[in-house]
């Protein structure tokens, strides 16, 4: 059911065939043996690194009962003293008692005049 | 194992051959590979022909199959877990067929042929090969491909103008 021959064609088609007369050059020689089933299938040698990989991973996995155990066991909370006891005590303001000399507070340097006027900074 | 079915295995085999060596874009190494997987198929009992279409159409759909398999399996084995998996490094083709001086034997016209085919959308490739390469009917190429007669057709007569038109367009070849 291929459309009619184009008269273009046949320049496609001795180019196929060239091809397909080289291809049938290189292909295979035919074999019986392509038909028949392998006795047994091969097996890929195993990697070298898989045994120690899965002995390792096996003693981990062994081990982590024992790793888990040797932990330092978590204290109960409640035994112990209290951290912060004057939290519990009436607050009182810091700095109560505390005098400060404010002649201190209002010194100035004697380069303060180098300064602009806006920077003028004053610790009250 | 059916004995007519074993011999009509053996005339088709380098057309087999040429279409495995299609599916797996000319590389003759991969193209064996993908046609002793075919066969290994067939002798398994895991591809059986059930009469439905011709046997040229289903062995070739067989080996189109097994090559699409071929190249995921190649997908695969390029990245890194497959590398680590497979325990080996990325394949070379060390007995890729043919040797270079079957390439230099290569005719031209065919190297040309080849490179403007792969520069076509691989359905318009396809169908060309097999009704040109293979002399199959498009509805055959169609079944094969599973894709609809109409299908088939507007990527033959595509495919065929565009070719034909590129292998005019190119200089002609020195002959000495």
């Amino acid at each position: 059911m291929n459309p009619p021959n184009d008269p273009d064609d046949h320049l496609l088609r001795e180019r196929f065939l060239q091809q397909r007369a080289e291809d049938h050059a290189a292909a295979p020689a035919w074999s019986a043996r392509f038909l028949r089933v392998p006795a047994e299938t091969t097996r890929r040698p195993q990697p070298v690194w898989l045994w120690p990989a899965a002995a390792a991973a096996a003693c981990a996995l062994l081990a982590l009962p024992f790793v888990m155990k040797s932990a330092p066991p978590r204290a109960d909370l409640s035994s112990l003293p209290p951290l912060l006891p004057l939290v519990t005590e009436p607050s009182t303001p810091l700095l109560q008692n505390t005098s400060f000399d404010l002649a201190l507070t209002n010194s100035s340097s004697p380069t303060d005049f180098l300064l602009p006027t806006h920077l003028n900074i004053q610790i009250l | 194992m059916n004995s007519e079915l074993s011999r009509q295995l053996e005339t088709l085999h380098p057309d087999a051959f040429g279409w495995a060596l299609h599916c797996v874009a000319g590389d003759y190494c991969r193209a064996e590979e993908v046609l002793s997987n075919a066969y290994l198929k067939y002798a398994q009992g895991k591809a059986q022909f059930a009469g439905g279409s011709s046997f040229k159409t289903w062995w070739f759909g067989v080996i189109r199959f097994t090559a699409q398999e071929d190249l995921r399996r190649t997908k695969f084995r390029q990245t890194l877990l497959g590398r680590l998996l497979e325990h080996l490094p990325l394949q070379q083709n060390t007995l890729a067929r043919p040797t270079p001086s079957q390439h230099l034997e290569r005719r031209e016209d065919t190297t040309m042929l080849l490179q403007q085919l792969s520069l076509l959308p691989p359905r318009q490739a396809e169908v060309l090969h097999l009704v040109f390469y293979q002399d199959l009917t498009i509805a055959e190429a169609a079944a094969l491909m599973g894709i609809s007669l109409g299908s088939a057709r507007q990527h033959y007569e595509r495919g065929k103008h565009r070719l034909r038109a590129n292998l005019k367009a190119l200089p002609e070849p020195i002959t000495l």
